[in-house]
């Protein structure tokens, strides 16, 4: 028997708390909130460290702790899948994007490609894929939240979404990214150490051996618990998804965005590398997390709560730590939404205030005060939007919509990214095309995908047999940014090229 | 202003072409290594399933396990090196009047 779903008071408590202090903290915040800079790069002053843990909460979502959990619960080894794909893309965003993007932008990833390109186009096509990417990425996150938020607190799904939409946007509109960074800060600790406690307690059981602990598993559900499974069925359909989640990764915007926060490009660099440990510790804990649920707790009384397996972790702290450490587990969840939330509510509007209204409409010529005026509406919008989404989509099936949002992010966002930094004659209408194409063939590949076309739609044949289009989308755009390049050269923008390598690779000041 | 000290730009394009290259080179090895256990387990689906240690743990588990650990260890080399060797090249350069943007 379990306690998930009732109200605990443990959980309550932990989440109020975590609730009240960051409102403190936003509060806190406000008052050093003066500035465009303030708002969508906290001034520029956060350190490797911080930019490290924060890159981190941004990143890791309740659907990599507690889907991925759930996943290697269900299916053993195939969650690993997911973890490693989740996190090969932080390397190549140090290898190749985080200096470079520094040195050359200010609030948005729009910045660095539009720096020698002609400003107008090429902040439209990027405001576009960006929202793409910040929209589909809050409905998957609304409406799991609803849904998890009612499994654990056994609160009504329309009043957990209104509560993280409301609390998000009190973050975002008075705290800005001095709020926002504090807030993934504190979440990306708390969970953490939660989810390190819950592996150790998993590992003291099996005398801190995993092995010991996948022998159990084995014992219970057969060899095919350590062997690739369903998900592997279609070979190319996972190296079509490990396309996306490697490049998307380097192509979200509210990870981007992260970069401008530190002062320096050195500084970008060491963040990175402390957030690329933190996730990779965190991935290897949450498959030792999976295993430990199915073990403990059981596939049969982790199905029973909850078909898609999300309340593995939860259930598992139940059982290891008793109602305390579930209340504690869940409010931890529940916080990990919120600041994912905020982050990308907080890059959803710096593209709208900062691109499209600061370059687009008033070219450039906006002052202080009206940025941050259209800033906070953008915010405001924002936040509505995403409770809207949550209510619309209440009961659909939007586990494929975290997949779509890196296919975009990767097909239109990386392409056009890595070539206004290393290619000198990119143009222009090179970078437009490689944005729309790589944004549009996303949305209709999904679409006519055996996800939608077939599962959601009700078509009996999908017109493509890809769950994720990645491996044709993101060649495609950077087939059409090269050939379109090469077909209208741009003068100009090559000319513009020295001046951006130096700068890129020097440092601005 | 002076024009930049004769070698600067060469010097320049020499480091920042270092850096891609290195930058490029882990890049692939971290894409070779991710894409190699991605192609292990859709085609070689028996060998990544392939017990070893006494049945405690599959080869595809070991494989994967060490992709997670390979990345941060790479991007470790690649923040070392640049720490120790771009950076205080880039500032040399700069006080020897490289153009300042």
């Amino acid at each position: 028997m379990t306690s998930l779903g009732e109200p605990n008071v443990v959980a309550i408590v932990w989440f109020l708390g975590f609730v009240l202090i960051t409102l403190g903290i936003t509060w806190w915040a406000a008052r050093r909130t003066r500035t465009t800079s303030d708002f969508f790069a906290a001034g520029g002053n956060v350190s490797a460290v911080q930019n490290g843990f924060a890159l981190a909460g941004d990143y890791m979502s309740a659907a990599s702790f507690l889907g991925i959990a759930g996943l290697v619960s269900k299916s053993g080894f195939d969650g690993l899948i997911y973890s490693v794909g989740w996190l090969v893309g932080w390397p190549v965003i140090t290898f190749l994007i985080a200096e470079p993007l520094r040195n050359l932008g200010k609030y948005t990833f729009a910045d660095a490609v539009a720096y020698r390109l002609r400003q107008r186009p090429v902040r439209i096509a990027a405001a576009g894929s960006t929202l793409a990417v910040v929209t589909i990425y809050l409905i998957a996150q609304m409406v799991g939240a609803g849904g998890l938020i009612h499994l654990l607190f056994g609160l009504p799904y329309r009043a957990a979404v209104a509560i993280v939409g409301g609390v998000m946007l009190l973050y975002v509109l008075f705290g800005g990214m001095i709020a926002t960074t504090w807030v993934q800060i504190i979440k990306a600790g708390l969970l953490l150490v939660g989810a390190t406690l819950l592996a150790l307690l998993v590992l003291s059981k099996f005398g801190f051996n995993p092995l010991a602990l996948f022998a159990e598993a084995r014992r219970q559900y057969g060899d095919g618990v350590l062997a690739p499974g369903d998900l592997v069925a279609q070979p190319l359909e996972v190296v079509s998804l490990g396309i996306a989640l490697m490049f998307g990764t380097a192509g979200l915007p509210h990870i981007l965005m992260r970069f401008y926060t530190v002062p320096d490009a050195q500084t970008a660099r060491r963040s990175v590398a402390y957030a690329t440990s933190l996730i990779g510790f965190f991935y290897l804990v949450t498959f030792v997390l999976g295993f430990g649920a199915s073990v403990l707790v059981g596939r049969d009384a982790i199905k029973s709560v909850d078909k898609g397996y999300n309340m593995a972790a939860p259930l598992l702290a139940e059982v290891l730590g008793g109602t305390g450490f579930l209340g504690f587990i869940s409010a931890v969840a529940f916080a990990t939404i919120l600041a994912v939330v905020a982050g990308l509510t907080l890059s959803g509007a710096a593209a709208i205030a900062h691109d499209l209204w600061g370059h687009v409409i008033r070219d450039g010529k906006i002052t202080e005060t009206e940025q941050l005026v259209v800033a906070r509406r953008a915010t405001v919008a924002l936040a509505l939007l995403a409770i809207l989404l949550g209510i619309v989509f209440e009961g659909q099936n939007v586990a494929f919509m975290v997949g779509l949002a890196f296919a975009i992010a990767a097909s239109a966002n990386f392409p056009a990214l890595l070539l206004s930094m290393t290619w000198r004659r990119f143009t222009t209408r090179g970078a437009v095309a490689s944005m729309v194409t790589g944004t549009l063939s996303s949305l209709l590949l999904i679409t006519l995908s055996p996800t939608v076309w077939k599962d959601l739609l009700g078509n009996p044949e999908a017109v493509i047999p890809l769950k994720n289009p990645g491996i044709i989308t993101v060649p495609l755009a950077f087939l059409v940014a090269i050939v379109v390049s090469l077909i209208w050269p741009e003068p100009e923008a090559a000319r513009g090229f020295t001046d951006a390598h130096d700068r890129m690779h020097l440092g601005a000041d | 202003m002076p024009d930049p000290a004769p070698d600067a730009t060469r010097e320049i394009h020499r480091l920042v072409g270092r850096r891609w290259r290195i930058g490029g080179a882990l890049t692939a090895v971290m894409m070779i290594a991710y894409f190699g256990f991605i192609l292990l387990v859709a085609f070689a689906k028996p060998t990544a399933g392939e017990l070893v240690a006494g049945g405690g743990v599959s080869i595809g588990i070991l494989v994967g396990a060490a992709v997670i650990v390979l990345a941060p260890l790479l991007t470790a080399i690649y923040v070392r090196w640049a720490n120790r060797h771009y950076d205080p090249a880039v500032k040399a350069l700069r006080a020897n009047g490289a153009p300042r943007p």
